[in-house]
């Protein structure tokens, strides 16, 4: 099976270019966005399989992008929620709209993981 | 603009003692409910008063008029029936008759029988000189006929003299009438002596108050029961007082040493030209009056002492009343302000959670990294250890940061009052929520003049009111891409105070909530999200430093909130806690 390629959207950097870092050690290819707009531009380059989001960046929200994105459309790439200030709406509210699965920073790498790894198998068997 | 109700409850350091606020406020109510339920009932009990003072006067003149009409009528009929009594000798008997000693005797012994009316009896002839006379003086040598009455007498055929001392030198009066017969004409005269006269009025006025007196009509005095002396003297009426037929007068006369009132009441005999004058002294006469006056007194003091207890005993109640209630808001205020306090540090909370959770974000991610390949033997990629410490520290530091503007925020919950730095106020504030707010797109910049004059209050107070204007500034910025708060302090050299100004380009208040956002538990925000005690705690902070604060708003541009704060002239500086200074951290 290939290994999914993420795009994690974070104004976070330092976090996620090690974060990306780590993956890319592990065989995945991983891109990093340092705001929404990057983000959805990177999309538009190339396809992902899973995507890490956080909400609350400056410009365009997290929300705002997990919007545009629609995971439900059968193509898209599944949304990992990743933010500093987990509240349980924000998270509800993010899954209501698609989102795969919410985590709160920090986070350890290998959970996230393995969060990566089930999203991923959610979209191949949504492609199927 | 919005104003606010000025019930805000002091929260400490009353300047006020609170006994004498409410002793203060009793005595007004007092003074007023007094001033307001007394001048009615001295305005009627004056005029009541009044009019029965008018009234009674009236009435007790005019019966004081019918009484001396009265007793001059009696006077009157006296000397009528002592002239019936001389015509009736005349017509009934001769001049011839009458000439004879012993004949005129029994006439006289007859009409003085009952009652001793005649000082003696005579019959004059036209000559002037006695024919016959029954008394006890011997005036046979004494020609009448030169006397002061005789040519009145023989004008008007009868005559009632004054009071004088004649032949006989004693005080008496004279009645004489004019007989003609058979062409010669002679007359028959009575005398009265003034000690009957005084007798007889003595006799009318008993049970009289004050003294009946008989004067001419040159004010002479007549008769004078109580003081015979006076008789034939002059008065010291005015004559022209008794200017009518009959009359009450009140009349003061200048006595040594004091002005007294008398009443006087007077009426004019019909023959002889006498007045009958009663006089009382003006406070006897009134005595009743005085009563009144003194009844009306009685009843004033006694109303106005009872409308003073009734009235202290309720406004003491509404004041009791008052102090309750003050002291029941004052305790739910101080709940509030525990509240708030709670409130400001969980507007925190988000900021905070976020500030803290992405560094440890990335440490866990470097340390996973660090765990998983920094072992490996990775030719070409091996990880820089130096790298990693570096970022390890810089998240620390940035964790250690913002612990410490929540310690030394949090530090302050219970600090007193002191001279605070509004600029270096507005930095720490704005520390706390600078990156929150920008990871929502929100920039914030604090700018201040410099050499700003210091603010005298308690530096958490004026942290909270900074946090819940600030936070309530990013909120405005809710679903929206972005925007500005801009926070500015500058002295305002015209009002002698310091003006802090948060602007931001948020959603704005609307129009119907603009009134109500300084209410208590006013929120627009979802559950969970807004109390509603931000700007009602801040309000009555600022209120409580002795500043303002104002806000002016325009729906989908922004909002901006005027604080002015007092200035303080103290030269002190600011107590430097002890987290502010310590920059090395030990634990780095
Ligand atoms: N800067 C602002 N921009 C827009 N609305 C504001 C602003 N500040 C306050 N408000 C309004 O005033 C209300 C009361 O504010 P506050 O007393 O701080 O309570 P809370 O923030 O908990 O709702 C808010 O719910 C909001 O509607
Ligand atoms: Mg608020």
């Amino acid at each position: 099976m290939r290994l999914p390629r993420v795009l994690l959207i974070d104004d976070e950097v330092a976090f996620s270019r090690t974060v990306a870092e780590f993956l890319r050690r592990k065989g995945y290819e991983a891109d990093i966005a340092p705001s929404g707009e990057e983000g959805l531009k990177a999309m538009r380059e190339k396809t992902y399989d899973v995507i890490i989001l956080d909400l609350r960046m400056p410009g365009l929200s997290g929300m705002e992008v997990l919007k545009e994105i629609d995971p439900s459309r059968k193509l898209a790439p599944e949304v990992i929620i990743l933010t500093g200030f987990g509240t349980v709406d924000s998270g509800l509210e993010g899954l209501n709209y698609g989102a795969f699965d919410f985590l709160a920073k920090p986070v350890k790498v290998g959970v996230l993981i393995e969060k990566i790894m089930a999203a991923y198998e959610r979209k191949l068997m949504k492609e199927a | 603009m919005s104003a606010r109700e000025s019930s805000q409850p002091v929260r400490r350091g009353e300047q006020t003692d609170p006994l004498s606020h409410y002793s203060r406020l009793f005595f007004k109510f007092l003074l007023f409910s007094m001033v307001c339920a007394t001048i009615p009932l001295a305005v009627i009990l004056f005029h009541l008063h009044d009019s029965y003072y008018e009234y009674s006067g009236q009435k007790m003149k005019t019966a004081m008029q019918r009484r001396i009409e009265a007793n001059k009528d009696i006077v009157d009929d006296y000397f009528r029936e002592r002239l019936n009594e001389l015509h009736v000798i005349s017509r009934l008997y001769s001049f011839e008759y009458l000439k004879r000693q012993e004949n005129l005797k029994r006439i006289f012994d007859t009409f003085n029988s009952s009652a001793i009316n005649y000082e003696d009896l005579g019959v004059i002839n036209q000559a002037g000189f006695h024919e016959s006379y029954v008394g006890p003086y011997n005036l046979w040598a004494n020609d009448y006929s030169v006397t002061f009455w005789f040519k009145q007498l023989m004008a008007e055929g009868a005559v009632v003299t004054d009071v004088f001392l004649g032949y006989r030198m004693i005080p008496h009066i004279i009645m004489a009438i004019v007989n003609e017969e058979n062409g010669t004409r002679w007359i028959l005269r009575a005398t009265i002596n003034s000690y009957l006269l005084n007798a007889k009025l003595r006799k009318l006025i008993i049970g009289e108050a004050g003294e009946a007196v008989l004067l001419n009509d040159d004010g002479f005095y007549q008769a004078a029961p109580r003081s015979e002396a006076k008789v034939m003297t002059k008065s010291g009426h005015d004559m022209s007082t008794f200017a009518k037929n009959s009359g009450v007068e009140i009349v003061s006369g200048v006595e040594p040493g004091e002005t007294t009132r008398k009443i006087l009441a007077y009426s004019w005999l019909a023959n002889p030209k006498w007045v009958l004058v009663m006089q009382q002294d003006y406070d006897e006469f009134f005595a009743d009056r005085a009563y009144a006056n003194q009844a009306t007194w009685t009843f004033f003091v006694v109303s106005a002492l009872s409308i003073f207890l009734v009235v202290a005993v309720s406004v003491a109640y509404i004041v009791t009343a008052i102090k309750r209630r003050d002291s029941e808001l004052k305790a739910l205020n101080a709940q509030l302000v525990q509240t708030g306090k709670l409130a400001a540090v969980g507007q925190l909370a988000a900021g905070v959670a976020h500030e803290i959770n992405n560094p440890l974000a990335v440490i866990q991610s470097e340390v996973d990294l660090m765990r998983e390949f920094g072992r490996l033997p990775s030719p070409g990629s091996a990880l820089d250890a130096d790298r990693f410490f570096h970022e390890i520290d810089t998240q620390i530091d940035r964790c250690s940061r913002i612990t410490r503007k929540l310690l030394s925020f949090s530090r302050q919950i219970k600090s007193e009052p002191q001279p605070v730095d509004m600029s270096e106020k507005l930095k720490d504030v704005v520390g706390l929520f600078e990156k929150w707010a920008l990871t929502g797109g929100v920039v914030i910049t604090a700018e201040a003049d410099p050499d700003l004059p210091k603010v005298h209050g308690d530096p958490f107070d004026i942290s909270q009111v900074l946090v819940n204007l600030i936070s309530n500034a990013i909120d405005a910025h809710e679903g929206m891409k972005g925007g500005a708060i801009r926070l500015k302090a500058a002295a305002d050299k015209k009002e002698g105070m310091l003006q802090v100004t948060i602007s931001d380009t948020g959603c704005g208040i609307s129009r119907e909530d603009l009134p109500y956002i300084f209410d208590p538990f006013f929120t627009t925000k979802p559950v969970g999200k807004g109390t509603g005690l931000g700007l009602s705690i801040s309000y009555s902070i600022v209120e409580n430093l002795g500043g303002k604060i104002f806000v002016r708003s325009e729906p989908g541009k922004g909002t901006t909130f005027t604080l002015l704060f007092p200035v303080t002239h103290e030269e002190t500086t600011e107590k430097v806690t002890s987290y502010e200074t310590s920059q090395s951290s030990p634990d780095r």
